[in-house]
């Protein structure tokens, strides 16, 4: 995938590093929430009423 | 007779113009409280380093004091993973864990870093490098623009640094001008839900431990990055290592920010300051921090066209990193239209996801920009 940027100008590098590195915060940021989800279901606070 | 006045002979228009950037950078710490920790020892190390002949940096052909710390510190990166330990020891992720959905938040503010990347090459500065490394002001997270700037652009780590703990004593300035060009006086009146939920022990220690496992399969350079700060984190939550958890957020934070403020004004010298890219550097970090702000908020406003308990835009502000700070302008925004309204607890939980954001994006950047620039 980066071999094909190779010849790319400095731009076009920048604007595929926002797309990619945007996404990539958001990837995983995703698997963080679905993580704390995980965790608050199997080790439930007593108390709770979830 | 001028081997005694050898100092004055060697004193130019050049070293007075960074006494006086030294001096401010002093005064806007004590008189502003403009991020004083950082900002003082700076300027204290601008003035040192300018000194003629200052021998700080070398004499008589051996490395001096302050060479010796930046060597060790910097170069190694040690000094901002260090505070990494003592920042992680000092965050609770209780908000983020009542609030979970907040933590894209954290994703969405981090745009500014990407955006001004873009911006910078646009800029005419040709060095994806450089641009990564003035971008990550956007972090509003100075060890993490100390971390990446000394990876790609060393030579700009005073300026970088500068920017990023100034505009982050500067967000209650930043911030509200932004959030009021972008939001309705009716959106920011928005009341959000606030469930009280406990959180387990258990469930503050785990954390940590799959966070570090995660990122590190993920983006194995973010290690050093997120692995410390949730080492840091899991002394504080696992309740047996009181003492080291405040050594973390006391003694250990206040030796390394000592060190590591004093080190970064050692790279402060007229040559290396008094440059063009100095001043985009200082108004692109402006920048990153004006994107942040609209990222969020314009993340919020998009989910929003599809929910049906619509969130306050504001709280999509505080997604960046700058703890507590961020949260509390969003608060006093909200308490300003509506002084009924409390939005606190999501702002701070926003504020946190951001912390993360910003360590995660730090880390990302990392890893792409040595594969893009080849």
């Amino acid at each position: 995938m980066f071999s094909n940027l190779a010849g790319s100008s400095t731009l076009t590098k920048s604007l595929f590093l926002m797309l990619v590195g945007l996404a990539g915060v958001f990837s995983v940021l995703i698997l963080f929430y679905i993580l704390i989800k995980v965790l608050l279901k199997l080790f439930p606070e007593k108390g709770n009423n979830q | 007779m001028e081997e005694i006045f050898v100092g004055f002979m060697n004193l130019g228009i050049k070293q007075i113009i960074m006494f006086l950037i030294g001096g401010i950078l002093i005064y806007l710490a004590i008189e502003k409280d403009y991020e004083p920790m950082l900002l003082l020892p700076i300027g204290f190390g601008t003035i040192l380093v300018n000194l003629p002949l200052s021998s700080v940096l070398e004499y008589e052909g051996a490395p001096g004091v302050l060479k010796i710390l930046f060597d060790a510190g910097i170069t190694t990166e040690l000094f901002p993973v260090l505070i990494f330990v003592g920042v992680g020891a000092m965050i609770d992720f209780t908000p983020l864990f009542v609030n979970p959905s907040m933590i894209f938040f954290g994703a969405a503010a981090q745009f500014g870093i990407f955006a001004t990347i873009t911006l910078c090459i646009l800029l005419g500065i040709d060095d994806l490098k450089l641009a990564a490394s003035i971008g990550i002001i956007g972090a509003a997270d100075g060890p993490t623009a100390i971390f990446v700037a000394s990876k790609f652009a060393r030579e700009y780590l005073g300026p970088i640094t500068v920017a990023a703990y100034s505009y982050m004593s500067l967000v209650p300035l930043v911030q509200p001008p932004v959030i009021k060009a972008l939001t309705t006086k009716k959106e920011r009146m928005i009341r959000m839900d606030y469930k009280d939920v406990k959180v387990s022990k258990t469930v503050k220690i785990v954390f940590p431990i799959f966070i570090t496992i995660i990122s590190g399969i993920m983006a194995p350079i973010s290690v050093p990055l997120v692995g410390l700060l949730m080492f840091g984190n899991l002394i504080r939550e696992c309740g047996v290592l009181e003492r080291l958890s405040k050594a973390a957020q006391n003694e250990l934070s206040n030796i390394v920010t000592i060190l590591l403020g004093i080190t970064i004004g050692s790279t402060m010298t007229a040559d290396a300051f008094l440059k063009p890219t100095t001043l985009l550097i200082l108004l692109a970090g402006l920048a990153a921090f004006i994107f942040d702000t609209a990222g969020g908020v314009i993340f919020v406003k998009i989910l929003n066209i599809f929910r049906k308990n619509k969130i306050n835009p504001m709280v999509g502000a505080a997604g960046i990193s700058a703890f507590p700070m961020s949260s509390r302008v969003i608060q006093r925004m909200a308490t300003k239209e509506d002084p009924t309204n409390f939005i606190l607890m999501q702002a701070v939980s926003a504020n946190v996801a951001g912390q993360l954001g910003s360590i995660i994006a730090g880390g990302i950047i990392l890893s792409l920009v040595p594969l893009l620039v080849g």
